[in-house]
């Protein structure tokens, strides 16, 4: 027999055996961290994965102070809207007048809370500033707020094991002089693992806890800062 | 700056334009067709330079950490009144930005005191003429007008690079971006070697 032919299985084995030797390394590093007690860092958290991992906040709000930062989104039904709103050619002078425009919805977003500002930051395809759309403080007092479950543009992208690191989302709806806006907020920073890493499980898992313990804060920052978002 | 938009004559009493044009300007943008019409538009283009509520609104913008405060506890309660002031400090919001990356001015101190006045005393004084030209005021009420016009804005603009960039600044706040065109007249009209302002400062 042609030893050409166990090339096939000896991959598989050897995948299979990768697997298994991950996913041990993932649940030992996994029982290492106690997420309670690192909730206790949020304030160090924050700092830390502002001025690490995400620099580029901190220069879109040119000094402007940041009392909480998450991930974000646009429902795919937003950008629909928005996108029939402009391409329809209607005068809408209450998208226009705040700078809405939301032709992407797949690229990364932020929300930025600032004093009594929400800022709304979302990216190009090589990450580098598209819009900012800045809601003020009567435009919130006036937004509502509702639990929206998991991010469903990732649903079925991962299995079911790893839906534990899936973004569960509240949907913000500003009434933009009658024309309701939905927005969704992360409950975690979105986390791209770094190629570097891929072998480092502690880091790896270490740097989701973070963007979580960050994230997660941020609806409840808000709602502290508005009550009229207190979610029924 | 609007009869230079218009083309129309910068330095008489009559603008130069055809009764079409003069028609669509009074009646379609002014919704002006008679003299009562004429009277209510051009006092309310001068009254309202004398909004204390402005005032407020300027230094919320300027005190941005404060904006909330400032603006609630010293705006009347009115839900609409309150909005239209809202609405204002939102478009400060977007258009002072903007303004000082075009170098119409250097920052918002440079706009605080000379307002939007030259965007309303400018718009009037043309107006006015054009009400002259279809019989709804008389010339003696036209330099009546026109004389309190530039008293009125002397309050607020002492140069014609004042005049230019409030008027710049009241139409941005008006309509938004896309003032390149209002900028080029401006230019023209403080540089220009065929303009009546070339070599003149004060107004």
């Amino acid at each position: 027999m042609n030893p050409i032919f166990l090339i096939p299985a000896v991959l598989v084995i050897a995948g299979m055996c990768f697997m298994i030797y991950m996913n041990k390394k993932h649940q030992s590093a996994k029982s290492q961290i106690d997420l309670d007690f690192e909730r206790n860092k949020y304030d160090v958290y924050k700092q830390e994965v502002l001025a690490q991992n995400f620099p580029q906040i901190k220069q879109w709000m040119k000094g402007k102070s940041i009392d909480a930062y998450t991930s974000a989104s646009v429902p795919q039904s937003t950008a629909n809207k928005v996108q029939g709103v402009i391409s329809d050619g209607i005068n809408n002078v209450a998208l226009s007048a705040i700078g809405v425009k939301l032709r992407r919805i797949e690229t990364e977003c932020f929300w930025v809370l600032s004093g009594s500002d929400l800022h709304f930051f979302s990216t190009n395809t090589v990450g580098e500033l598209d819009e900012h759309v800045v809601f003020d403080n009567f435009r919130m007092e006036e937004a509502t707020l509702r639990y929206g479950g998991i991010l469903k543009s990732q649903l079925g992208v991962y299995s079911k094991s790893s839906e534990e690191y899936l973004p569960k989302t509240h949907i913000i709806t500003f009434n933009i002089d009658g024309t309701l806006l939905s927005l969704e907020i992360h409950d975690r920073l979105n986390y791209v693992p770094d190629p570097t890493d891929i072998l480092n499980m502690n880091k790896q898992l270490m740097t989701r806890v973070k963007y979580q313990i960050v994230g997660e804060k941020f609806v409840k920052i808000l709602q502290d800062k508005f009550p009229n978002l207190q979610v029924a | 700056m609007y009869a230079e938009q218009q083309a129309a004559y910068l330095n008489s009493y009559e603008t130069g334009l055809d009764k079409g044009t003069l028609k669509t300007i009074l009646e379609d943008y002014w919704e002006i067709f008679d003299k009562d019409d004429a009277i209510e538009v051009l006092s309310d283009l001068q009254n309202r330079n004398q909004d204390e509520y402005l005032d407020i609104v300027y230094n919320a913008f300027e005190d941005r950490e404060n904006y909330v405060a400032i603006l609630k506890s010293n705006l009347p309660d009115e839900e609409d009144v309150f909005k239209h002031y809202v609405e204002i400090y939102r478009k400060l919001s977007n258009v002072v930005p903007e303004l000082v990356e075009q170098n119409v001015f250097q920052d918002f101190s440079a706009i605080k005191n000379i307002r939007d006045t030259a965007w309303n005393y400018g718009r009037g004084a043309f107006l006015s003429r054009c009400c002259y030209e279809a019989g709804y005021i008389s010339e003696v009420e036209l330099i009546e007008y026109l004389q309190r016009s530039h008293t009125g804005l002397r309050n607020y603009c002492r140069t014609w690079k004042e005049y230019t960039t409030s008027y710049i600044f009241g139409r941005a706040i008006w309509g938004g971006s896309n003032n390149d065109g209002m900028i080029q007249i401006a230019d023209d009209l403080l540089n220009s070697e065929k303009s009546p302002l070339k070599n003149k400062i004060y107004l």
